[in-house]
């Protein structure tokens, strides 16, 4: 957290920039997961659970949704060039001393540190607060379940997949500083850290599709005990499984993360040595 | 399109770029086994069937799926490694036939063989699934509401049109067509509610087209993702045979 927020407050001016990149990434998820909402309110309204709303307004709402998703994601990729060019002169000018060839490697790795590390945690952590409140509305339990799912496959996946990658990394490092180059080895070493990254985007595709039946049964059980309604059951299955995706981009967010996080050690370390 | 020396070139790198894409389409299979498992439910609580069917039904379908998708993710990576593995291959033995040439260009010469790794390992799978991807999910779509299925496959071609590398289009015509895509997409669902509001259509396929939609848009979306990817590549690809040649032509001059 500490490299993470050097990192940021280096990058100051770029701050607001930053809000605008992150706030419109969140509203695309946010528009992406109100248009199965809204189609599942229009659903409510044909069968006759909801009389009060209109049919038409729902539909223009969810078309509106759809054109705003392109138009949200250009916007947010103008923000991110502007990042990614402002955080490398920002780099250059902070490593002036560094040998060329290194200095351009490192800020290889760190240009990109807000747009695929930071920002998609904060457009997740948005995105997943907004489908609580769908989803709490109705039942408090649904939500826990919700909330859980959440924190399993936002924080806890991420983070063990992140680690278990740092140390293979560290591992492949030590066995290259001990042995003479070797092209099969390094080819087994770049298929042992892809196949850590793929173990954990599949065990997070597996727990998605657990927690979503999870979810189901739990609303079935609250349906048949009349504790949750038609429209509440509707709208909490569809809310849930429609709002994944920016979940599941976590577990490679991570691994960027922990290379951003060894890059800026490194540089630190390179630091320290050339004041000493 | 794509790039079809380097195609043709990579003989073996093929079978597993033609593995991945059936490996993708295995677990698209399963997801949409699940999207219909949860409409279904949705369709059958609301009709009054019976909890404990449905539940067993839920899990039942939810266990099978699970596991096909954990190995359809790690098999998709396994394949994707493998196809780069062979094209490395291919293109390190006939740059090894080059060793007279200068450093810097061989240096170059390497670069540009990483790219087309990347090519063949990232983006060429995307390109062949994500049709398939909007032909498979426009068929599951024909089974619930086929008025509403007709949009997808449009939706879907107006996208990859506005994805693939092409230098006659403008970035401005791009976006258009993405928004077109979008669009058409929108105009599924509503029609599908249309249809559920005529009697033409039950909930459980107004619910699967709602969700499919998400199925469609995904490899698509994936795709323009890896284009930057495809266009170094066609770069790379184009710098790199023409070093082969200009190595070929210096040697039969001398």
């Amino acid at each position: 957290m500490k490299t993470v927020g050097k990192l940021l407050k280096m990058c100051k001016p770029l701050e607001s920039r930053m809000r605008v990149q992150v706030l419109l990434s969140a509203m695309e998820h946010l528009f992406s997961l109100m248009i199965p909402v809204l189609a599942g309110y229009a659903i409510l309204q044909i069968i006759g659970h909801r009389k009060n709303l209109s049919l038409t307004a729902f539909c223009i709402a969810a078309v509106l949704c759809c054109i705003s998703l392109p138009v949200l994601r250009k916007a947010g990729q103008k923000y991110t060039m502007e990042i990614r060019s402002g955080t490398e002169d920002i780099l250059r000018v902070n490593m002036e001393n560094m040998a060329d060839g290194k200095r351009d490697s490192h800020i290889l790795r760190l240009k990109g540190f807000f747009d695929e590390a930071v920002s998609p945690f904060c457009a997740a952590v948005l995105h997943a607060i907004a489908a609580l409140i769908l989803i709490g509305r109705y039942n408090l339990l649904t939500a826990l379940l919700a909330l859980s799912s959440y924190l399993v496959l936002g924080a806890v996946l991420p983070m063990l997949a992140a680690s278990r990658s740092r140390s293979v990394r560290e591992e492949s490092r030590d066995s290259e500083e001990n042995t003479e180059e070797d092209t099969d080895e390094y080819e087994q070493t770049e298929l042992i850290e892809g196949e850590v990254s793929a173990r954990s985007k599949a065990a997070s595709e597996l727990l998605a599709v657990l927690f979503s039946v999870m979810l189901v049964i739990a609303v079935i059980l609250l349906y048949r005990q009349g504790v949750l309604n038609y429209e509440g059951s509707l709208i909490t299955v569809l809310t849930f499984m429609c709002s994944f995706e920016p979940l599941l981009v976590l577990t490679g967010a991570a691994d960027i993360l922990m290379d951003v996080l060894d890059a800026a050690e490194e540089i630190s370390g390179t630091q320290e040595k050339t004041d000493e | 399109m794509f790039e079809k020396r380097l195609y043709s070139l990579n003989g073996e790198g093929k079978k597993y770029i033609r593995l991945n894409v059936l490996v993708q389409w295995g677990g698209l299979l399963a997801e949409i086994a699940v999207i219909y498992a949860a409409a279904l439910t949705l369709d059958a609580l609301y009709s009054g069937l019976s909890g404990g069917f449905l539940a067993f039904f839920a899990i039942m379908t939810a266990t099978g799926t699970m596991f096909v998708r954990y190995f359809c993710v790690r098999g998709s990576f396994r394949c994707g490694f493998l196809s780069a593995m062979k094209t490395r291959e291919v293109l390190h033995s006939r740059l090894s036939l080059k060793a007279d040439a200068e450093k810097e260009e061989r240096q170059k010469a390497t670069e540009n063989a990483e790219r087309m790794e990347k090519y063949c390992s990232e983006y060429l799978p995307q390109l062949y699934y994500a049709p398939l991807a909007a032909v498979t999910v426009t068929v599951a779509a024909c089974f619930v509401c086929w008025k509403a299925a007709l949009l997808l496959p449009a939706a879907a071609g107006l996208y990859l049109i506005a994805v693939i590398p092409n230098e006659k289009l403008t970035r401005k015509t791009r976006d258009v067509l993405i928004c077109a895509a979008y669009l058409c997409v929108a105009l599924g669902i509503v029609v599908c509610l249309l249809e559920l509001k005529n009697h033409n259509a039950h909930i459980y396929g107004c619910l699967m087209v709602i969700m499919l939609t998400g199925e469609l848009l995904r490899p698509l979306r994936l795709l323009e993702k890896s284009r930057p990817a495809a266009e170094e590549g066609r770069k790379a690809c184009d710098a790199f045979f023409t070093f082969l040649e200009k190595e070929e032509g210096g040697e039969k001059a001398r």
